[in-house]
């Protein structure tokens, strides 16, 4: 257990290093945002002066390794788009707002995925099952722009029921929340569905039958049980789905989540704050997926044993 | 005879309702007495399994949908019961243990938890010392701390035995064995066979045996039916078919059983393939591998009475001893 946490952090901080390396060399390659800080009509003099200010003009190992020593405390730049603010407060001020988004989301999903796919599998051939199966394909191949604006207008404009974008009470999370979650929520019935029909086929499943248990208790206690080990595996992609979304749906629903504030930063060049946005989502990613080896260890008693 | 525990009728089983879907069982008759072990003999795909998980009435819904005869169980025709009151037979009256003894255990919970299950049904009042008690029948050591033990920390004979435990665990009247031996260890293997008997002398209970193997036959069985695309085609007590098999496939699969008297170079293999489902020949369903078929066994012969308790269908039974 504790070896397991100690490896873990080990990979966690050569994972962020080799981002930082990453995104560093790639945010020079995109663009110059030397062109784009300069205001119309100024001078060759005053591109140098600023190239010299930003420490442009140093050699690129240079320039990497004052960042990491920058970042190493806390500094990773100021934003040269937005006002000169501080990069790193900028994009943590955006964290909480995605965090309880793709939080109600992945709930959302998840309760709702299992329960779907349980259902799907012990009514396997009926109506509802063909039902399920045609909606996770549909869930599964809607682009979530596209969603998005179909629910703006279907429940904003036309029934008025839910407010069309922005921040607030819980009514402003509905929409994105369904539009961040149903491309997931396809992928988890399916994957509850599959994995439930294996269990269901088991032998462990017959010898449960075979003791004389209610069939409710056979489905929920020893099929189910076993069918979301699978379900737990794919929480780490499903994370990286929700995040990779978050830039379309927090732009389409004016989030104020660091998605838009990647969206926006990019279209302005804003380096260091694209930078951050990026290291904080590689550690997200990092922390859902110890999240995942740890619940992995909670569920499954084989993994414990083998230490 | 004692009124029979188990009385099987015609028991056939489709892939499916309908007449025309190809038949898994094909009009499968036989008793069980009460305290009787009758083993059931054939090769795989012959049907085997498919009767024994028919009794619990646990196929899957298609095979179940195309099951017709009757299954009698004391008096009552278990293909005409409701659900719930089949539920009640299953582990009470009527318990099954599996083949393989890798699979048939839930992975993700304890031995102690899965035992209790059965027991609980079974209205055991502390259950915690009649899992102990349990673990200690079937000859486990150290039963407190296995019962804290899931399936994964076991080896495979030690799996078995609790599979058995957990089948055993509502006393019931019958227990069908599935091929139980069929996965395990040869040295295994004969330590089970002697386990089990044990266990049917102290529950008193009868066993339906499913094998393909002679040698388990022997070791265990009163009676003996062999089974073959489906059919039964002899039944009889268990010396009297090895003294005297009479139906040509009992005696070709006799024939190659090594044994330390009967140990040829080349053991004597039965030319063909089954028929599989679907395929099955008209009449009976042995007639292309067998030597001694003729036009006639193209129509399904009758079940004769060849010996005490012996029954053959075959329109050529041998007479010379093997």
């Amino acid at each position: 257990m504790a070896r397991l946490l100690a490896s873990r952090l080990i990979e966690a901080v050569a994972a962020l290093l080799l981002m930082s390396v990453l995104i560093f060399f790639l945010s020079r390659i995109i663009g110059d945002p030397v062109a784009l800080l300069l205001a119309d009509g100024a001078t060759e003099g005053d591109r140098q002066r600023l190239i010299a200010e930003l420490g442009l003009d140093r050699p690129l190992l240079q320039q990497y390794l004052t960042f990491i020593g920058n970042a190493l405390q806390g500094d990773f730049g100021r934003s040269v788009a937005a006002g000169n603010r501080d990069a790193f407060e900028m994009v943590m001020s955006r964290v909480p707002a995605s965090l309880g988004l793709a939080g109600v989301a992945l709930a959302f999903t998840l309760a709702v995925g299992i329960v779907l796919g349980v259902i799907a599998a012990v009514t396997r051939g009926t109506p509802f099952d063909v039902l399920m199966r045609l909606i996770a394909l549909l869930g599964q191949s809607i682009p979530s722009f596209w969603l998005g604006i179909i629910l703006i207008y279907l429940f904003s404009v036309h029934l008025g029921w839910l407010p069309t974008s922005g921040f607030g009470g819980w009514q402003y999370y509905v929409l994105p929340a369904l539009t961040l979650g149903l491309f997931t929520l396809a992928a988890v019935t399916r994957l509850v569905r599959a994995s439930m029909l294996d269990a269901l086929a088991s032998d462990y499943v017959k010898l449960a039958r075979i003791k004389g248990l209610a069939e409710a208790t056979v489905v929920l206690r020893h099929a189910l049980s076993n069918s979301l080990i699978p379900v737990v595996t794919f929480m780490g992609t499903f994370f990286a789905t929700m995040i990779t979304s978050a830039v379309v749906v927090e732009t389409v629903f004016a989030w104020p989540g660091i998605g838009r504030l990647a969206y926006e930063s990019i279209l302005s060049r804003d380096f260091p704050v694209i930078q951050v946005v990026v290291l904080v989502i590689t550690a997200f990613f990092i922390l859902a997926n110890l999240v995942v080896d740890l619940l992995y260890l909670a569920i499954d008693p084989r993994m414990r044993s083998r230490g | 005879m004692t009124e029979p525990l188990l009385s099987i009728r015609d028991l056939t089983v489709r892939v499916g309702r309908a007449d025309t879907a190809p038949a898994i069982l094909d009009g499968v008759s036989l008793d069980v007495a009460p305290g009787e072990t009758l083993g059931l003999v054939g090769e795989s795909g012959s049907g085997k399994s498919t009767l024994g998980t028919a009794v619990l009435r646990l196929l899957p819904p298609l095979l179940d949908a195309g099951t017709t005869g009757r299954i009698v169980w004391r008096g009552r025709d278990l293909l005409g019961l409701p659900r719930r009151a089949m539920r009640r037979i299953r582990g009470g009256e009527v318990s099954m243990i599996l083949q393989d003894p890798m699979s048939s255990l839930n992975p993700v919970q304890t031995i102690g938890a899965q035992l209790r299950e059965a027991l609980r049904r079974g209205g055991r009042g502390d259950l915690h010392a009649a899992a102990v008690a349990a673990l200690v029948e079937v000859n486990i050591p150290s039963p407190a701390e296995r019962l804290r033990g899931y399936p994964h920390q076991m080896s495979g004979g030690m799996r078995q035995r609790v599979v058995s435990a957990i089948g055993l665990a509502q006393d019931p009247h019958l227990l069908i064995c599935d091929e139980p031996t069929t996965a395990l260890d040869a040295t295994i293997q004969y330590q089970f066979l002697e386990l089990l008997k044990t266990l049917r002398a102290s529950h008193g209970m009868a066993m339906l045996f499913i094998t393909h193997d002679f040698g388990v036959v022997s070791r265990i069985c009163d009676r003996v039916a062999v089974m073959y695309a489906g059919r039964i085609v002899e039944t009889g007590p268990v010396r009297e078919i090895f003294a005297r098999p009479r139906h040509p496939y009992t005696r070709a699969l006799l024939a190659s059983v090594p044994s330390t008297d009967h140990a040829p170079d080349r053991l004597p293999v039965i030319e063909g393939q089954p028929p599989t489902v679907g395929n099955r020949p008209a009449g009976c369903p042995f007639h292309p591998r067998c030597a001694h078929a003729t036009d006639r066994c193209r129509t399904v012969p009758p079940e004769t009475v060849v010996g005490p308790s012996h029954l053959v269908r075959c329109w050529h039974p041998q007479e010379t001893p093997l």
